[in-house]
């Protein structure tokens, strides 16, 4: 469906999407952690972006298509895959992202209050 | 992958890793309990975590160790035998040891989590705050 200019924000559905992408993000690698010592335990890894990328490209309204896969990294003696460090830094990755989108949603919420309040 | 939720699965993690410490915290206070050799040994309990397919992890059980333990030859001891012999724990202080790293580290790496999500939710909160 293309973005409509009257009644569609598309950009707060951007905003949305990606909250909900990294927020899903943040549990899968909360998961890999929790596991990090259980025997034969295989990573994950979530993708959102390439789905909202092609979206986006497309003028679709975007929604959150997630692809999770295991992750290639080399099995330990327990058959576990977890690289603890790996996971870290995409979990502060994965926290910054996610602030700097709560904050251009808020001020995308702060303009749309301006706009509205400006009449 | 429907119920998942970053706290609730960070505290699974945290309640293994503390389970697991415990038990490694109990296996080490025993590895110097002997006893004679018609009992038992002190028995080592080892956490055998699983995921949990709701996201996180929990405990699936606890395996012990060989009660045959590992004879001593200890003809001080009055728990000794006519031979000298005591029984002790099947467990080495090193792989008690080195769990004990791992397990702190996992436990470690789960608060952080819990202290990302944390920060999540507050700056969620601050969306509509101005």
């Amino acid at each position: 469906m293309p973005i409509s200019p009257v009644g569609h924000d598309a950009v707060a559905s951007v905003l949305a999407t990606t909250l909900d992408g990294l927020a899903l993000r943040r549990d899968v690698i909360a998961d890999n952690i929790a596991n990090v010592d259980t025997p034969g335990f295989r990573a994950t890894s979530v993708d959102f972006e390439s789905a909202l990328e092609r979206a986006i490209d497309r003028g679709e309204r975007p929604s959150l298509e997630v692809s999770t896969q295991a992750t290639d990294t080399p099995v330990g003696a327990n058959g576990n895959n977890v690289d603890l460090r790996h996971e870290s830094m995409a979990a502060m990755q994965t926290q910054y992202q996610y602030q700097i989108m709560t904050r251009a949603a808020a001020d995308r919420h702060q303009l749309v209050k301006i706009a509205a309040e400006a009449r | 992958m429907s119920a998942f939720d970053t706290l609730k699965i960070a505290g699974s993690s945290l309640g293994m890793h503390q389970t697991w410490l415990d038990t490694l915290a109990s296996n080490i206070a025993n590895l110097n309990t002997v006893t004679s050799t018609d009992e038992d040994a002190f028995q080592a309990q080892m956490v055998i975590a699983a995921a949990d397919p709701q996201g996180g992890v929990e405990v699936a059980g606890v395996a012990v160790s060989d009660p045959e333990g590992v004879l001593k030859h200890d003809p001080g001891n009055p728990l000794a035998d006519e031979d000298g012999y005591v029984r002790a724990p099947a467990v080495d202080m090193a792989s008690q040891m080195s769990q004990l790293i791992q397990a702190q580290r996992g436990y470690q790496a789960s608060v952080q989590t819990t202290k990302y999500a944390q920060d999540a939710y507050t700056s969620a909160l601050q969306i509509g705050a101005r």
